[in-house]
């Protein structure tokens, strides 16, 4: 659990001080470490929330959240077939 | 037979009623009118992390100068390289203003302002009173939209659609979204976005498409005259270096060749800019000091 939280920590700074697919690319990382790792969504709301414009124009204000909602379910859908979580990742 | 791996194979979680719930949830938020109340507290929680790091940044950088006694020689080098970088966008501009100012003379026979925002080593003044100089928070190099956070906000009596310059007068991009003490800047640069601007000698019209990282194209008859290092301006009332010809790239016998543009700012070295507000005020210049 505690590495959880160590992920959770340098994701914050990432999502800070880092090029936004660093900060992708630990959240991705977390998804596939961790059982229901949520983090991932709530990261990638605040992330279009934050940075994304407010309103639809040239840009989709939501790409990071529709984009890591399909990739969270993808990697769920990834670990429950392969199984990948119960035999590897679980501390 | 199946194997034992297959058979206690776990059923798919991925469908589980709380991953649904919890995606309705974050859509409901991104999608309805509330986003911008939870756009505008996100920014506001956001932000002290970011004066904190930008504080903490600082302080490890003057702690680790003080260890190599050359901390003078650092912070001369330092504002000696903002004054270059400024100094050679001043360069390129001045050749703008030069052929308008040229273009003017013939036919008005007006004389225009200086419009430069004046500068002294270590020190960043905007033209005018209604511009204020913002340092920024968030660079587009970091961001995936491709925007920048600005530190004025509502409090600055920053609006929507404010023009955003850097200090050598080279137009960045405009407001979109203005925040209590933060603004998000739209980078006419970002992908997709076009523009008219006016190109080269010729003054000729055309739309130019952002490319990201401050690269825009053009699409040009191939017999219209164009070379590297040609200007392209804004058509605003504040003539406005964007970008220059950086490539001119003609494929057979296409009738049209493609222009690339770059911009001279380094998107991913500036520190400060400036906005210019759409407010009238008697005021002098707040001038800033290039440092933290």
């Amino acid at each position: 659990m505690s590495r959880r939280y160590l992920l959770d920590f340098f994701i914050i700074i990432f999502f800070v001080f880092a090029p936004w697919w660093l900060c992708a690319a630990a959240l991705i990382y977390g998804a596939f470490a961790f059982p229901s790792y949520y983090e991932f969504l709530f990261f990638s709301v605040l992330y279009d929330l934050v940075y994304g414009p407010s309103s639809w124009g040239v840009h989709n204000p939501i790409a990071l959240t529709l984009g890591g909602a399909v990739v969270f379910l993808l990697i769920q859908l990834l670990k429950s077939n392969f199984n990948l979580h119960e035999k590897k990742f679980t501390r | 037979m199946k194997s034992p791996y297959l058979q206690n194979r776990n059923t798919p979680k991925w469908y589980r009623s709380w991953t649904f719930a919890i995606l309705a949830l974050v859509f409901a938020i991104v999608m309805s009118p509330a986003r911008i109340v939870t756009s505008r507290l996100a920014v506001l929680v956001v932000s002290p992390v970011w004066n904190v790091g930008q504080f903490a940044v600082h302080s490890a950088e003057s702690f680790v100068a003080g260890f190599k006694s050359n901390q003078a020689l650092l912070s001369e080098n330092r504002t000696l390289q903002t004054d270059a970088d400024l100094l050679r966008e001043r360069l390129r501009y001045l050749d703008v203003l030069q052929g308008e100012n040229n273009d003017l003379k013939s036919l008005l026979s007006r004389k225009r302002d200086t419009i430069f925002s004046s500068t002294t080593p270590g020190r960043l003044c905007p033209p005018t009173a209604s511009a204020i100089g913002a340092k920024i928070l968030l660079s587009p190099a970091q961001s995936y939209y491709a925007s920048m956070l600005v530190d004025v906000g509502e409090g600055d009596e920053v609006g929507r659609g404010d023009a955003v310059y850097s200090f050598g007068d080279i137009v960045l991009g405009t407001v979109s979204d203005v925040y209590p003490s933060t603004s998000r800047v739209v980078l006419y640069s970002a992908p997709k976005v076009s523009m008219s601007v006016s190109l080269g000698k010729a003054h000729l019209s055309v739309s130019a498409v952002g490319d990201g990282d401050g690269t825009f194209i053009a699409t040009l008859p191939k017999n219209v005259s164009i070379e590297v290092g040609d200007e392209a301006t804004v058509q605003a009332e504040k003539p406005a270096l964007l970008a220059l010809v950086e490539q001119i790239q003609t494929k057979g016998d296409a009738a049209f060749k493609t222009i690339y543009l770059k911009s001279p700012v380094s998107l991913r070295t500036l520190t400060w800019v400036y906005v210019d507000r759409q407010i009238s005020t008697d005021k002098t210049p707040t001038c800033l000091d290039d440092t933290y």
